[in-house]
């Protein structure tokens, strides 16, 4: 008998707008003992379909059709109480958000107790000796200590190993895992899919994992079901599914994610996608009123940092004394040369964004210089200097919902750079706009519009048309995809490779994804904790990393194609 | 997108393609959508136009004018609700102790009431959402001075507030210059007692706002710092703004009301709905219960509805509860 039946399975959304079909006719088995894997894009589905099973479909979702059969029980037939039994203790959950799935006035102790208590019924010592075993099962340090300690107090891959803890309290045979690893840095990731496959293997639990990474879904389940917009694409053993996808859509979405194991020209882009067209191509280049730094060579790098630190101090009062504070940046140099795309890569907290912010001058550096073209971009500037360096030096953000003001319409957004810096009156910018949107490939009635009618990738081009708008020579992109489905992610990925190659755009590009930034970059810093540990060119990078830190963040890259 | 049209509109004729469908593009919102499936708020609605429209139509709406000495006559005095005097002229809801029809005093002090707790809220909230703003934007000392002023004036009840100001106005001016300078006082002492609500809720809205990457990307640009405020945050804080204001003016009402009531607000000779139950509740011991009752009654339904449509639209602009 299989674990979980999912039989013709339907959700739809009825609204106001009509009925929104989250999930159409779709159907999987688990075995106890295997991890199924769900992967999608954004609005696949994946996430719905624990939701049903768990019986915790968000208002005013429903199931519309077919049956969700646990061990040999249809869940549908059973009461709301029966239900509440099922989803503590038959069922285990595991959310993306360690922070937020823990409760942080309780210490982890009491929260581990608490639920062995109501669910095994046992005594408070024994409950207390089980809630130390379970620590222990997913490899926590010195369990005895750490038993007392409060969610605070543990780093984000340590919480999340309490939450698997929390969801193992109640013996439980089905985990459902939504995004475990999406909030955790890549080698924290490894660490708790090692464990959820381990724990599998003892307990004979299934499992289904949830996830957008095909990396993850390679690395860690035994079969795996394909989701695009609420139907089963294709779905079977991974290993077979990975090596020889029938579908095209499955095919186009394994050749978009981007490799690590080689550079390639350009990105493949998803090509089986409903109602998104191919981009056209418009002759950008030759309109380009900017430099074209394509044939220039220069004895003068195009940015030089030297040296520069920031610290944040923890805020001083009265009554405490300021804490010692936490250097950001500490000490890093680095030059970018005419044309070249400078990848700086680093795991969370390690100061990429610091550095951007830096140089944008959204922060002052503590110590060192910034020299772009030579001259001094830091602290206090001459009007004129200043105006020109913020023309040239444009940034694209990494969450395109919130970079983009959602009260302004499009062309306003990408006009207000153009009348800000008197490149021309508003029916010039309005022109350059229009140009704008169709190089990037987006509509013209699109400049009318305000930007919640447009999806996330649509978003992002807007986005890059703002920064285009002054044609600038140097573009910072912090993270610009990595808010992106991978079909998105290339399309944005190649209209930056374009204008680089076109226009000899010089690019600094800062990443957590090392396949992305060997795709992109020329050069690449790797940061640690505030400071460069080795930078080299990307391709010595990844054939021959010499630092530790750097070999053991290519070791840890969950990846399909090896 | 939605034209396939081999013809492409320009922009300029999508904007007033856009103006000509606004209606259109009101009924399609999703507030006008929250709003019309509320039976409650509906009427809510209701309840407060035809106030609003009776206080501020009163003298051609009003069956008498109360302020007429010479139509008012003791031999109609202090009749109850539904009744007929000598000169066969109907009282729906009675008249007071000079004969005044209790209705029509009603719809003129209700318009008095209006127009004070309206202004002040205005006044409020421009003081308040400026001080907001320039506290979140500057941040350091600045935020610091004006937040803990907002603290120590939210440590005082806002009727003390008014009070004092009220108080301090009057040994100022002088009784003479306060009697007609009366309503002007009570605004401005009601709006500095209410700046604060707006004050914290938008410098918290603000703070938010401006650590989105949209703030951080025309800082880079050099936008200059008063233009970010106003055109790129103010915008986007106008929800918390628009929620604060509506609850406000029904607080507003009530504050003015119990200053009337106190006999430190609007002058008798003009008399609020406050003034009215004032006046009334003397009465109330002698068995006349129409003279405070109805105004107070009218009180009750003005404030309640301007709570109801300020709880409803609070629910309705807060994306996390759709």
């Amino acid at each position: 008998m299989s674990l979980i039946e999912i039989k013709n399975l339907s959700v739809s959304y009825p609204s106001r707008r009509g009925v929104f079909k989250a999930l159409q006719q779709v159907s999987l088995t688990l075995q106890a003992g295997e991890i199924h894997g769900l992967v999608g894009e954004s609005g696949a589905g994946k996430s719905t379909i624990g939701s049903a099973i768990m019986g915790l479909l968000e208002h005013p979702g429903e199931i519309s059709g077919g049956e969700i059969h646990f061990c040999g029980e249809s869940i549908g037939e059973l009461s709301d109480s029966a239900l509440q039994q099922l989803r503590g203790s038959a069922i285990g959950m595991i959310f993306q958000d360690p922070l937020t799935s823990l409760n942080p006035l309780m210490s982890v102790g009491q929260q581990l107790i608490e639920t062995i208590c109501y669910h095994l019924k046992l005594s408070k010592s024994a409950a207390k000796e089980r809630a130390l075993a379970l620590l222990k099962e997913v490899d926590i340090p010195q369990p005895e200590v750490r038993i007392n300690q409060y969610p605070h107090q543990f780093s984000g891959g340590m919480r999340q190993r309490v939450v698997i803890a929390l969801a193992l309290c109640s013996e439980p045979k089905l985990l459902i895992a939504d995004e475990p690893t999406t909030a955790l840095d890549v080698s924290v990731q490894a660490q708790i899919l090692e464990l959820i496959k381990r724990l599998v293997k003892k307990h004979q639990l299934g499992v289904i994992l949830v996830t957008h990474d095909m990396g993850v879904i390679a690395q860690t389940t035994d079969k795996v079901t394909v989701l695009f917009r609420g139907k089963v694409v294709e779905s079977g053993p991974t290993q077979q599914l990975l090596a020889a996808p029938e579908h095209r859509y499955t095919q186009s979405l394994l050749s978009a994610v981007p490799r690590s194991d080689k550079k390639m020209p350009r990105f493949t882009q998803v090509s089986w996608l409903d109602g998104a067209k191919p981009l056209d191509k418009t002759d950008f280049a030759r309109d380009w009123q900017g430099e074209n730094n394509l044939h220039q060579s220069n004895a003068v790098p195009m940015l030089e940092v030297k040296n520069i630190s920031l610290s944040f101090k923890a805020k001083s009062s009265i009554f405490s004394k300021t804490a010692a504070p936490t250097k950001a940046v500490d000490d890093v140099s680095f030059t970018v040369n005419y044309g070249e795309v400078f990848g700086i890569v680093g795991e969370s907290g390690s100061g990429k964004s610091t550095i951007a912010r830096l140089i944008t001058r959204l922060y002052n550096p503590d110590s060192g210089s910034i020299h772009y073209r030579g001259e001094s971009v830091v602290g206090k500037l001459q009007k004129q200097h200043l105006q020109n360096f913020r023309r040239r030096c444009q940034m694209i953000f990494q969450d395109p919902y919130s970079s983009i003001n959602p009260r302004m319409r499009v062309r306003d957004i990408i006009a207000e750079p153009i009348l800000l810096y008197g490149l021309n009156d508003r029916n010039g910018a309005y022109q350059r706009v229009a140009k704008l949107l169709d190089y990037l490939g987006l509509e013209q009635a699109a400049a009318v519009k305000y930007p919640h009618e447009f999806s996330g990738g649509q978003r992002q081009r807007i986005s890059i048309a703002r920064a285009l708008a002054t044609e600038p020579s140097l573009l910072i992109c912090d993270e610009p995809t990595s808010a992106l489905d991978v079909s998105i992610q290339a399309q944005i990925l190649n209209i930056l490779k374009d204008l680089q190659s076109e226009l000899g755009l010089t690019m600094i590009f800062i990443s957590h994804d090392l396949p992305v930034i060997r795709q992109m970059c020329d050069k690449v810093a790797v940061m640690k904790a505030g400071k460069i540990v080795e930078l080299t060119e990307s391709e010595t990078l990844f054939t021959a990393a010499q630092h530790s830190y750097s070999q053991s963040l290519l070791k840890l890259m969950p990846d399909m194609h090896r | 997108m939605e034209q396939t049209n081999s013809h492409t509109p320009t922009a300029e004729q999508m904007i007033a393609a856009d103006n000509t469908t606004l209606i259109k593009r009101i009924m399609d919102s999703d507030i006008f959508y929250s709003f019309i499936r509320s039976p409650l708020i509906v009427i809510a609605a209701m309840l407060c136009l035809t106030l609003i429209f009776s206080a501020f139509f009163a003298p051609w709406l009003a069956p008498y004018d109360p302020f007429d000495q010479t139509t008012l006559s003791l031999w109609a005095a202090n009749l109850p609700p539904l009744s007929t005097d000598e000169d066969g002229l109907f009282y729906l809801l009675g008249t007071d102790n000079q004969g005044r029809d209790i209705l029509s005093a009603i719809m003129y002090g209700m318009r008095t009431s209006l127009i004070v707790g309206l202004a002040a809220v205005a006044f409020a909230l421009v003081l308040g959402t400026s001080l907001g703003l320039v506290a979140a934007f500057f941040g350091g000392w600045i935020d610091s001075l004006l937040m803990r002023i907002a603290d120590i004036q939210l440590s005082f009840p806002a009727i003390l507030v008014a009070l004092l100001i009220d108080g301090v106005a009057k040994a100022v001016l002088g009784t003479s210059q306060m009697e007609s300078l009366a309503i002007y006082v009570l605004i401005l002492a009601i709006g500095l007692s209410e700046w604060v609500q707006f004050a914290r809720a938008v410098r918290a809205a603000a703070l938010v706002e401006q650590r989105k990457e949209y703030v951080q990307a025309a800082r880079i640009m050099g936008v200059p710092v008063p233009y970010i405020m106003l055109r790129h945050i103010l915008p986007n804080v106008v929800s918390p703004i628009l929620v604060i204001a509506t609850i406000s003016i029904a607080v507003a009402i009530i504050t003015e009301a119990t200053l009337s009531f106190l006999g430190v607000g609007i002058p008798q000779t003009e008399p609020s709905l406050g003034t009215l139950i004032r006046v009334g509740g003397n009465y109330l011991m002698s068995g006349e219960w129409w003279i405070t009752l109805f105004p107070g009654f009218t009180l009750v339904l003005l404030v309640l509805s301007f709570n109801l449509l300020g709880d409803w639209l609070r629910d309705a602009l807060n994306p996390r509860l759709k």
